[in-house]
């Protein structure tokens, strides 16, 4: 049966035709890899960052708002910092690995970018929720939580049902995470276990 | 890498790499896919190829990784005409022979993805240790699942 299948095997001689077309067409194509894929979207992210913390910037300083620009700057760097380490992470994962530590590489890279996505998500949530809140107070019309509480009980209420709609955001946004990418690396983990066991 | 030294490595290769990507797809549209991403890979990866290994072990490598991390949705495909890979019929001894070939396609497909990885290292008549290097398992390990896939693919292409 061994041979049998071998030579069965060796009948078996498809071959596609390389035309210069064709190689054109190869070497000007994008990768449609998970990977290339996870590290095109971090480096999209990573543009955005780079523009829109300095625009942010400058708009708090062009409002005087000198306390929010320092914390504009002391987020911004471990923002740079986190997002080059994650691409140098992610780009380790080497096409011409052995199959066992690529999909392992592939595992990892995926558990990486849904906790990124949890992450950010979460963190963006809430830099929203304060920057609106810290807006609401500069207006003047608010003095402080506890002068609040007192004129307008409605203002309380109006804190809970944004922490409601925060939760339920981030269930949804969680949910959906979980949706697109807990199935790929469930894939992954199996096979990983296959070769392993 | 020059193109001109790209193409002919893929020649060399092509083979190897439309065999293993045509057990992973379900059609011509995912054959050209895989095909193609392969041999991108190839092009990128070429220059930061150290020698270390035997060019057909890289090789297989970067078309098993490509065809078993590409995770796709088990699309309901309705087909109208027979996969067919890109190749000249004239190259076939008979149809009887390519029916045979098609059989064995067939059945490796119903494989598990690793499973399916392994036994085409073995149809290829690689040594268990270069299966080892290419899969990053035991050497060991090879010969028992070798010999329980054998027996697996031997009982789907008896029809059990």
């Amino acid at each position: 049966m061994d041979n049998e299948l071998k030579d069965l095997w060796s009948l078996n001689t498809s071959d596609v035709e390389l035309s210069e077309k064709k190689i054109d067409t190869i070497v000007k194509s994008k990768s449609t890899t998970l990977i290339a894929k996870i590290i095109k979207t971090i480096k999209i992210e990573h543009i955005i960052n780079l523009i829109s913390f300095p625009l942010f910037l400058a708009l708090t300083i062009y409002e005087s708002k000198f306390i929010l620009s320092i914390f504009t700057i002391v987020l911004f760097v471990p923002f740079l910092i986190y997002y080059n380490r994650l691409l140098i992470k992610l780009k380790q994962a080497k096409i011409e690995l052995n199959v066992h530590d690529y999909l392992l590489k592939c595992y990892k890279n995926l558990k990486a970018f849904v906790l990124h996505y949890k992450i950010a998500s979460t963190s963006l949530a809430v830099i929203s929720f304060f920057v609106s809140l810290s807006y609401d107070f500069h207006k003047g019309e608010i003095k402080s939580v506890e002068e609040l509480r007192l004129e307008n009980s409605n203002y309380l209420v109006s804190i809970f049902a944004i922490v409601i709609g925060l939760i339920i955001l981030f269930a949804v946004m969680w949910t959906i995470i979980h949706l697109l990418y807990a199935g790929k690396m469930k894939k992954l983990k199996r096979m990983i276990e296959e070769l392993e066991n | 890498m020059k193109k001109v030294d790209f193409k002919d490595l893929l020649e060399e290769n092509k083979h190897i790499i439309s065999k293993l990507c045509r057990a992973y797809s379900n059609d011509q549209d995912e054959f050209e896919d895989y095909f193609q991403e392969v041999s991108l890979q190839i092009w990128k990866a070429y220059d930061s190829f150290k020698g270390e290994s035997k060019i057909s072990t890289w090789i297989y490598r970067i078309t098993l990784n490509v065809c078993l991390s590409e995770i796709r949705k088990n699309k309901r495909r309705i087909s109208t005409s027979p996969f067919k890979p890109d190749f000249d019929a004239a190259d076939h001894p008979s149809d009887l022979h390519q029916e045979k070939v098609d059989n064995l396609y067939n059945a490796i497909k119903t494989l598990k993805k690793v499973d399916r990885a392994i036994i085409l290292l073995y149809l290829e008549d690689k040594k268990y240790k270069e299966m080892a290097e290419i899969l990053g398992i035991n050497i060991s390990n090879i010969g028992v699942k070798v010999n329980r896939i054998k027996h697996e693919l031997k009982l789907k292409l008896n029809g059990q």
